[in-house]
């Protein structure tokens, strides 16, 4: 059972590696690319704590959530609204991170290749996930198609009053690009900042 | 949406501990004790400006909002630095949480010392030529000496010496010291500790686990299947719910092993264990005393305090597992508690209920194994050892006789290392009880 984040508290009569609990964990974390050696299964209980509060106040809105270090952030706030919303995912990705600049390359790549996929999927996850995390937009020049994109999904996730949006980003200063719309996504993610 | 505490119908600032509302009483005790020590420290810092009203009042909402939806205070959050680490939320969540309990300036009747008139009229106090600001200054402290100073002083059209002057303010600077003093003794004394949530006496796992990946405490190849158990962190456990099979007692320092003991007392047992029952004794602290024939109401009350919470009890028949709780083993033998409970001298008393009946068979099952020393033919799956569960502070274990707390504790540990390891599907698999480290 090396992929049991419970396997130290578990007192399951049997272990057969196919109980739901090792299922949605197993499946969650690795649709979100979180291995056994991911520091997110080592940090402080007041970072855990913190960013537990922060998931339990996201549903139906987006909040910003700045950090220096953007991607293990991301790890572990996705990993944390994965402890709180496996039980009963059925194998869905009730919670997904998606990161801002391997899906614009994907999007880019599937206008060549007619028969991969990835796009879609990427994106259906993106709209359906009860807790959506966007990171990487540190690593994105904004002009308008990339503004568009984001703005679009955090517009199409807002109609609903459950699911909820983090974004993890550097300071809102940092963040590169230009256009009507950057300065739009720039004050809708300024808005949004979770103070500490 | 109507408001409760409104201009019209105002709260005062000293009352605001003591009023919430009609929440359960679990989640009113602990929004009384975080607005105890909030408004004990806001009370010496007040100042009587709407800013920093706006800032009391947001304060409080914002306590009582996270206590509303968390049913404890932030973990962050510390009685002596009580200001500090309150959860923000928006507007709009703390309207719908708080309802028409929500606080507004408003709704409060300030009745607080402004402190920072008091230290504008200290500084002003030597200076003969700001007098007259001193006494409008005066004016504006709500206490009685002062605004009786101040009303003789104003409705008496007698010329003071400014000799006299200063002895009054004075006089009234002492006495307003005195009062924010009292007031600061008051919230010290009657600031409490924070509580230990119940979530910490969890036997089941952490929402949350945290583990070392680089320290496999057991992995072992077992078939096609490579059997792994990380070191559970943290690794010197903190709460009792901590606890795991990688936990190991002997890391423990005395201090580190009384830190699981709660700060209060905490029901384990089902909620109907402290009502009122007909016939059957309730004590204050630990609720109903069932009666348990062949057994003196010592021994039983004896077993509920080494015994305070049962947790997914099983027995192993024919490499089945079965709820424990629907089986009672009479004479060797294993019987459906439903078809014996009626011939039992103690279905007279204790009504048949789920909550009596698993209580009963679990209370006879240990009192026989531990007192009477029997071997059942079919016993519990697992160990269950005395202490499992800590629910009381320590000076009340001593207060009860147990005097040996730091004994107590390190039985907690063991008892739930040991229930886990027991338990644990992979230690069994591999057929481990003494489970070691293999790499």
């Amino acid at each position: 059972m090396q992929n049991c984040i419970f396997s130290s508290h578990c007192t399951q009569t049997v272990c057969d590696k196919s109980c739901p609990m090792l299922a949605e964990t197993t499946y969650l974390l690795e649709r979100n690319n979180i291995s056994m050696r991911n520091d997110c299964f080592h940090t402080t209980t007041e970072i855990i704590d913190r960013y537990d509060r922060i998931i339990d106040n996201a549903a139906g809105k987006v909040q910003t959530v700045i950090s220096t270090n953007t991607i293990q952030t991301a790890d572990i706030v996705t990993y944390v609204g994965i402890c709180k919303y496996w039980r009963g995912s059925q194998l869905h990705s009730t919670v997904y991170n998606l990161k801002y600049s391997t899906y614009l390359d994907v999007i880019q790549k599937s206008w060549g290749v007619s028969t991969d996929d990835s796009a879609e999927m990427m994106k259906i996850w993106a709209s359906t996930a009860k807790l959506l995390i966007i990171s990487g937009i540190d690593y994105v020049n904004f002009k308008e198609y990339q503004c568009q994109i984001l703005l679009s999904l955090l517009q199409s996730r807002s109609n609903d009053n459950e699911l909820g949006t983090i974004v993890v980003a550097p300071s809102i200063s940092s963040i590169v690009g230009t256009g009507p719309f950057f300065s739009r996504l720039t004050e809708i993610l300024s808005k949004a900042v979770v103070k500490k | 949406m109507k408001l409760i505490y409104d201009s019209r119908n105002k709260i005062w600032c000293s009352e605001i501990p003591s009023k919430y509302g009609n929440k359960s009483w679990n989640v009113v005790v602990k929004i009384h004790q975080a607005h105890a020590a909030m408004m004990g420290q806001l009370s010496i810092e007040f100042k009587n400006t709407k800013k920093y009203k706006q800032h009391v009042v947001d304060l409080l909402n914002r306590m009582s909002c996270y206590i509303l939806n968390n049913y404890t205070v932030p973990r962050e959050w510390n009685h002596d630095r009580p200001l500090e680490n309150v959860p923000e939320y928006e507007d709009e969540v703390m309207e719908s949480t708080l309802g028409e309990y929500l606080l507004t300036v408003n709704g409060i009747g300030w009745d607080v010392d402004d402190h920072s008139v008091i230290e504008s009229v200290l500084e002003k106090v030597d200076t003969s030529e700001s007098s007259a600001s001193v006494l409008h200054n005066t004016n504006n402290v709500s206490t009685e000496p002062a605004e009786s100073i101040s009303k003789d002083i104003s409705s008496d059209n007698s010329e003071y010496s400014l000799h006299e002057l200063e002895k009054a303010v004075k006089q009234t600077i002492v006495a307003n010291n005195e009062s924010a003093k009292k007031k600061k003794k008051q919230s010290r004394t009657s600031s409490v500790t924070f509580e230990t949530p119940k979530t910490d006496l969890y036997i089941q796992p952490p929402k949350i686990p945290q583990f070392d990946y680089t320290r496999p405490w057991l992995q072992q190849q077992d078939g096609a299947d490579l059997l792994t158990i990380y070191t559970s962190l943290p690794e010197i456990p903190t709460k009792q719910c901590d606890i795991s099979v990688t936990t190991d007692v002997t890391k423990m320092t005395d201090s580190e092993k009384m830190r699981l003991y709660p700060n209060q007392l905490i029901h384990t047992r089902a909620p109907i264990m402290y009502e009122e029952c007909p016939g059957i004794e309730l004590h204050p602290k630990f609720g109903l005393i069932i009666p348990i024939d062949g057994f003196t109401r010592e021994q039983i009350l004896d077993n509920i305090i080494r015994y305070p919470h049962f947790y997914r009890l099983n027995r192993l028949i024919d490499n089945q597992a079965q709820s424990f709780y629907s089986l009672i083993e009479i004479d060797s033998e294993l019987v459906s508690i439903l078809d014996v409970w009626d011939n039992l001298p103690e279905a007279k008393i204790i009504p048949k209920k789920n909550e009596f009946v698993k209580e009963y068979i679990v209370r006879r099952y240990l009192l026989e194994r531990d007192i009477l020393h029997i071997e059942h033919k079919y016993p519990m799956f697992g160990t269950l050892d005395e202490f499992l569960t800590l629910f009381m502070p320590a000076d009340d274990y001593i207060a009860e006789g147990y005097t040996n707390v730091v004994d107590i504790a390190t039985k907690c540990i063991n008892s739930r290392v040991s229930y886990k390891r027991s338990r644990n599907p992979i230690i069994r698999r591999l057929k481990l009880h003494n489970a070691e480290l293999h790499i």
